[in-house]
């Protein structure tokens, strides 16, 4: 095994997988959003979408906060501050790689 | 790998103008000062208003409402299109911006400064050169006007390729104000802000109906 195959088997595979690393990404600079946002963002169906987002709050990285704007429900999502530790490792480890 | 990463990051930013909104700001505010600056043409010959501080006072009685207006009106198709349609997006305002972000700011402000420098350099010698040094000192101050809107339609309207026929549009409106209008800054500056600010709600307002045609009217999150 190489230097840059056994590179990539050391990156986080929470958020190596493509649709994972989409949203954090996202939500890397913003505050938080709405679900919504990010189907607009990724163009994942909600299926898809939601079981992505279910990985990531398992894994601490995301913080998903169900609620209402007005009468329409909301979920709101957003980084975790270990999310953003792990994000950022990722891609200083990205770096080096390439 | 890495740019399609920078890429996914620098989304949300461009988000922030997917209706149109911050444009439409812009052009806000550019009517406003050129409206401040008509009505300070105005109250110039006045004896009380168009002296001191109540000649500063006044014009901004224009201006301030004016912005607030703006921003009240901006807000309100935030809430009522963007949100409900698109989504919803809170950005980081307390924490230290991105890379990107930092150097689109460096970008802008970095023309802003270099048009005002190029504008008082060439302006210092008004008084003592010929017309064609003033129009040179005018044309450049403007340009820097469309250079600055370049940037941003460069930067936000890669869906919008119309948006670089404003560009062309503003550039010649610029080019007449100064073959038209008369030296001194206050015959030129204030209908320069009117258009470069009508050119800008333009712009946001073809972006707002682009973004209503092509996207789906309230699509409501389910609950989970």
């Amino acid at each position: 095994m190489n230097e840059t195959v056994r590179a990539i088997s050391e990156l986080n595979r929470v958020i190596h997988e493509p649709g994972r690393l989409i949203i954090v990404a996202l939500l890397a600079t913003i505050e938080e959003c709405d679900f919504l946002y990010l189907l607009h963002e990724t163009e994942m169906s909600k299926g898809n979408l939601g079981s992505h987002l279910a990985r990531l709050e398992k894994a601490g990285y995301v913080e998903i906060e169900k609620g209402y704007r007005g009468k329409v429900p909301q979920t709101l999502l957003r980084l975790t501050p270990t999310g953003r530790v792990a994000f950022d490792a990722y891609r200083e480890r990205l770096k080096d790689m390439f | 790998m890495n740019d399609e990463l920078r890429d996914y990051m620098g989304r949300p930013k461009k988000y922030e103008n997917i209706d149109g909104t911050v444009e439409m700001a812009f052009g806000v505010m550019f009517l406003s000062i050129g409206l401040m600056g008509y009505l300070q043409n105005a109250l110039s010959e006045h004896p009380t208003w168009g002296k001191g501080l109540p000649g500063l006072l006044f014009p901004s009685a224009v201006f301030i409402p004016m912005v607030w207006l703006g921003i009240w009106v901006l807000r309100l198709v935030k809430k009522h299109v963007t949100w409900p349609r698109t989504g919803y997006v809170a950005y980081r305002t307390h924490i230290r911006p991105p890379r990107w972000t930092g150097r689109f700011v460096i970008a802008v402000a970095g023309m802003v400064v270099a048009g005002v420098a190029v504008g008082l350099i060439l302006g210092v010698g008004i008084s003592r050169v010929g017309s064609a040094h003033r129009d040179l000192a005018r044309a450049g101050y403007l340009a820097d006007y469309v250079a600055i809107y370049a940037f941003l339609v460069f930067f936000w309207g890669g869906k919008h390729p119309w948006k670089w026929l404003i560009v062309l549009v503003m550039a010649l409106g610029f080019l007449v104000i100064c073959l038209v209008v008369p030296h001194g800054i206050s015959n030129w500056f204030p209908p320069s802000m009117l258009f470069a600010g009508l050119m800008c709600l333009l712009s946001g307002v073809g972006t707002l109906l682009s973004y209503l045609r092509h996207t789906q009217p309230p699509a409501r999150e389910e609950a989970k």
